[in-house]
C-alpha cells in the first residue's frame, strides 16, 4: 500500500510539472523568433539547445534538493518528521489555491503570476539570443522562476523516491520518470514547429486550455495533499 | 507609454514575425508595406504616439491580410 502511495504521489508530480507553462511558453516564442531570425537548420538546433538547457537546471535542482532530504531525513528521523510533513502538506494545500486565482494572471492570453520584470526580460532574451550559449542560457533561465511551484515537489518526491529505496529497487526508474516526462511538452512543441504550425495555433490552444491547466494543477496539489494526510501523517 | 514610430525597426520587427510564422516572403513583403503605408498615415497628424496607438493601428492593418499575423503582434507580450 505504501508502494501504491509513493508512485501516486510520484505520478501527480510528474503532472503538475508537465501542466507548468512557463518553460513551454517561453520555448514557443523562443522558436518563433529563431525560425523567424535564423536558417531553419540553426534554428532547430538552437531550440534544442534550450530544451537541454531546461532539462539540465531543472535535473540539478531536483539532484540537489534529493541529496539534501537525504541528509535531513538521516539527522532528523529520530525526531520524526511529522512535523515537516504537516508543512509540506500546508503548503500544497496553498499551492492548490495559488494555482487555481494566481497562476495567470487576469484578461487576456496567458500572462503567469511571474513579475513583469522577469517576463519582459525572458521576451528580450528570446527575440535577441543569437549564440548556442544564448539559447542554453534562456533555457536554464526559465527553469527557475516556477520554484516556488516546483521546489515544494521536489522536496515530497525525494522523500517518497527514498522511502521507496528502503522497499523497492525502482526508485531510479521513478528518478528517471520524474526528470524527463516534464520536458514532453516542449519535445511536442518542437514536433508541432516541425510540422510547419505556428506560434498562432500553439498560443490559441494555451489560451483556450488555461482553464484546464489550473484544474489540474488544483486537483494535483490537493490529492497529494490529501494522500500526505491520509498515508503518512 | 509614450512611443515614436519607427518605420525600419517595425519593418525588421514584422518580417521576424512573419518568417517565424511561414508566410512566403513575397507575401510578407507586400503585407507589411501596406500595413506601414496605412500605419504611417494613421499616425501622421498625431502629435503624441502610444504603443497602444502603434500595437491598435498595426494590427488592424495586419488583419486586412493574415489573421494569424495580426494576432502573433498582438499578442506576442500576453505569452508569459
Amino acid at each position: 500500500m505504501s508502494v501504491l502511495v509513493s508512485v501516486g504521489i510520484i505520478l501527480l508530480a510528474v503532472l503538475i510539472m508537465s501542466f507548468l507553462t512557463l518553460s513551454s511558453g517561453a520555448y514557443a516564442l523562443f522558436c518563433h523568433y529563431a525560425y523567424g531570425r535564423f536558417s531553419r537548420k540553426r534554428a532547430s538546433e538552437y531550440t534544442f539547445l534550450f530544451i537541454l538547457g531546461t532539462e539540465i537546471t531543472s535535473s540539478c535542482i531536483f539532484l540537489s534538493t534529493y541529496t539534501l532530504v537525504a541528509v535531513v531525513i538521516a539527522d532528523l528521523s529520530h525526531l520524526g518528521i511529522d512535523i515537516i510533513t504537516w508543512f509540506l502538506t500546508g503548503i500544497m494545500f496553498a499551492l492548490s489555491i495559488v494555482s487555481l486565482f494566481f497562476y495567470y494572471h487576469r484578461g487576456e492570453g496567458t500572462r503567469l503570476f511571474i513579475p513583469r520584470k522577469i517576463a519582459n526580460s525572458i521576451n528580450y532574451h528570446a527575440k535577441t539570443a543569437k549564440t548556442r550559449s544564448d539559447a542554453f542560457a534562456l533555457g536554464a533561465l526559465c527553469s527557475t522562476p516556477e520554484l516556488i511551484f516546483t521546489l515544494p515537489l521536489f522536496v515530497i518526491t525525494s522523500g517518497e523516491i527514498l522511502q521507496l529505496s528502503i522497499s523497492h529497487p525502482s526508485n531510479s526508474f521513478l528518478t528517471i520518470i520524474y526528470i524527463i516526462v516534464p520536458i514532453i511538452p516542449l519535445l511536442i512543441t518542437r514536433w508541432l514547429y516541425h510540422k510547419k504550425h505556428n506560434l498562432a495555433v500553439i498560443q490559441r490552444s494555451r489560451v483556450h486550455n488555461k482553464n484546464f491547466t489550473k484544474f489540474i494543477l488544483c486537483t494535483s496539489y490537493l490529492l497529494i495533499a490529501i494522500l500526505l494526510i491520509c498515508f503518512r501523517i | 507609454m509614450e512611443t515614436t514610430f519607427n518605420e525600419e525597426e517595425l519593418r525588421k520587427e514584422l518580417t521576424i514575425d512573419a518568417k517565424g510564422l511561414g508566410i512566403p516572403s513575397g507575401a510578407a513583403d507586400s503585407f507589411i508595406d501596406r500595413t506601414l503605408k496605412a500605419t504611417k498615415k494613421a499616425m501622421k497628424n498625431r502629435q503624441i504616439i502610444t504603443q497602444n496607438d502603434l500595437k491598435r493601428t498595426v494590427t488592424k492593418e495586419l488583419a486586412k491580410y493574415n489573421a494569424d499575423f495580426a494576432y502573433v503582434y498582438k499578442n506576442r507580450d500576453k505569452i508569459i
